[in-house]
């Protein structure tokens, strides 16, 4: 987007300095830590989706293939990282249900429903589908 | 008791030298006094060639904004009592270009505020002679909190995207678009999405949100943004599917 309005000022002392900005300038605050987190948190997500389709491409060439990937899944490097997924993921939820206030601004009336409800609302209907998905897949 | 403190300010004096450098003053520390009234001290009694830029010293003009230690913040409104034992380091506002010493170049903000149309936008001009636009208290609730900016540009300071991206027009410019989007008497929605959905716009914003942490009027420029997307994501898809002039007027 072209922003000069303006021709830049050149009369009197026309010199400006400009700062760089750093390439640690996400370590520099605990909120921008908490942020690249965040975003880093889609690696993990793209990671587990990977590891999902290899599990579908194993089921699909059946018997031997598919008894190996599961071995494959149950080595300690695999829990491992698929613990490291979860936390990341979950921290990926919360983030996401935090932040839904800021987009999401409900009035019913003239009363504006609070920032606090809108994101435990957020939280327990993401909590209760977790538990109605984790009862169908482990009853079965 | 402390009697004094020791303050660091980043100067930049480009006819002295073309880089900026610290310079440290040791000022009598009074219980009460701001960051601002230090740096008076300091151009009062000690360095008359310190330049810094104030004018009401009750948080409203928006014109003492500088980091101090790092943090973007009203000088005014910061008190030294707040950084004991010190030192207090005082820089110009990040990302910034720096005119001389702790006064920034606003020209860049200025451009980016007048490109998204901060007024308001009516159809039809309608004449005086018909009286004034009345708005229920709902209406005005609807975009009051945008109102209360003040153009200190503490959130350009806080935030990363405007430090990274040149062309990111940035969160108070947005917030003040959506000052006048969501006000009932303003009809100028579709020239502001002109802006905010093209590059630099609100799209560029990656939610970080420390404007809104930076903002000491509780303006909330990541809310308005955010709603922006809601607002110019469906734009957005009109204009693609529906046809010429049928989205938003």
């Amino acid at each position: 987007m072209d922003t000069q309005t303006q021709a830049p000022y050149k009369r009197f002392r026309p010199e400006r300095y400009k700062p760089q900005m750093a390439l640690s300038w996400w370590w520099q605050k605990p909120t921008y830590l908490l942020y690249i987190l965040r975003e880093l948190t889609s690696v993990f997500v793209a990671t587990y989706a990977v590891i999902l389709l290899l599990t579908l491409r194993a089921l699909g060439a059946g018997g031997e293939a598919w008894s190996d990937w599961l071995t494959t899944l149950q080595s300690p490097g695999m829990i491992a990282l698929h613990l490291v997924i979860l936390l990341f993921a979950v921290y990926h939820s919360l983030t996401w249900f935090s932040l839904a206030p800021t987009a999401l601004v409900l009035r019913i009336k003239d009363y504006t429903v609070p920032a606090k409800a809108l994101v435990v609302a957020h939280v327990v209907i993401w909590l209760l589908c977790s538990i109605a998905i984790a009862a169908i897949v482990l009853t079965r | 008791m402390q009697k004094s403190i020791k303050i660091e300010v980043k100067r930049y004096i480009p006819e002295k030298q073309p880089t900026p450098f610290y310079q440290e003053y040791e000022i009598p520390l009074e219980p009460k006094w701001g960051v601002l009234d230090a740096l008076t001290y300091i151009k009062d009694e000690m360095d008359g060639t310190l330049s810094f830029r104030w004018s009401c010293h009750m948080g409203v003009c928006g014109s003492c904004g500088m980091m101090v230690n790092g943090q973007p913040a009203l000088t005014c409104a910061t008190f030294l009592e707040e950084y004991l034992p010190g030192p207090i380091r005082i820089e110009p506002l990040d990302h910034f270009r720096v005119i001389r010493d702790l006064v920034i170049d606003t020209d860049d903000f200025m451009g980016k505020l007048k490109r998204v149309k901060p007024w308001l936008i009516p159809v039809e001009e309608k004449p005086l002679s018909e009286g004034e636009n009345k708005q229920t208290p709902a209406e005005l609730a609807a975009f009051k909190q945008y109102t209360l900016c003040i153009n200190c540009l503490l959130c350009y300071s806080a935030c990363p995207v405007v430090g990274l991206n040149e062309t990111f027009v940035g969160p108070a410019a947005i917030a003040l678009a959506q000052r006048y989007n969501y006000d009932s008497r303003d009809q100028g929605q579709a020239e502001r999405h002109d802006v905010l959905l093209d590059h630099g716009g609100a799209f560029d914003c990656t939610l970080i949100g420390e404007c809104s942490r930076a903002c000491p009027k509780h303006v909330d420029p990541t809310g308005a943004i955010q709603r922006y997307k809601a607002d110019g994501a469906l734009e957005y898809w009109k204009r693609l599917i529906l046809p010429r002039g049928a989205a938003s007027k």
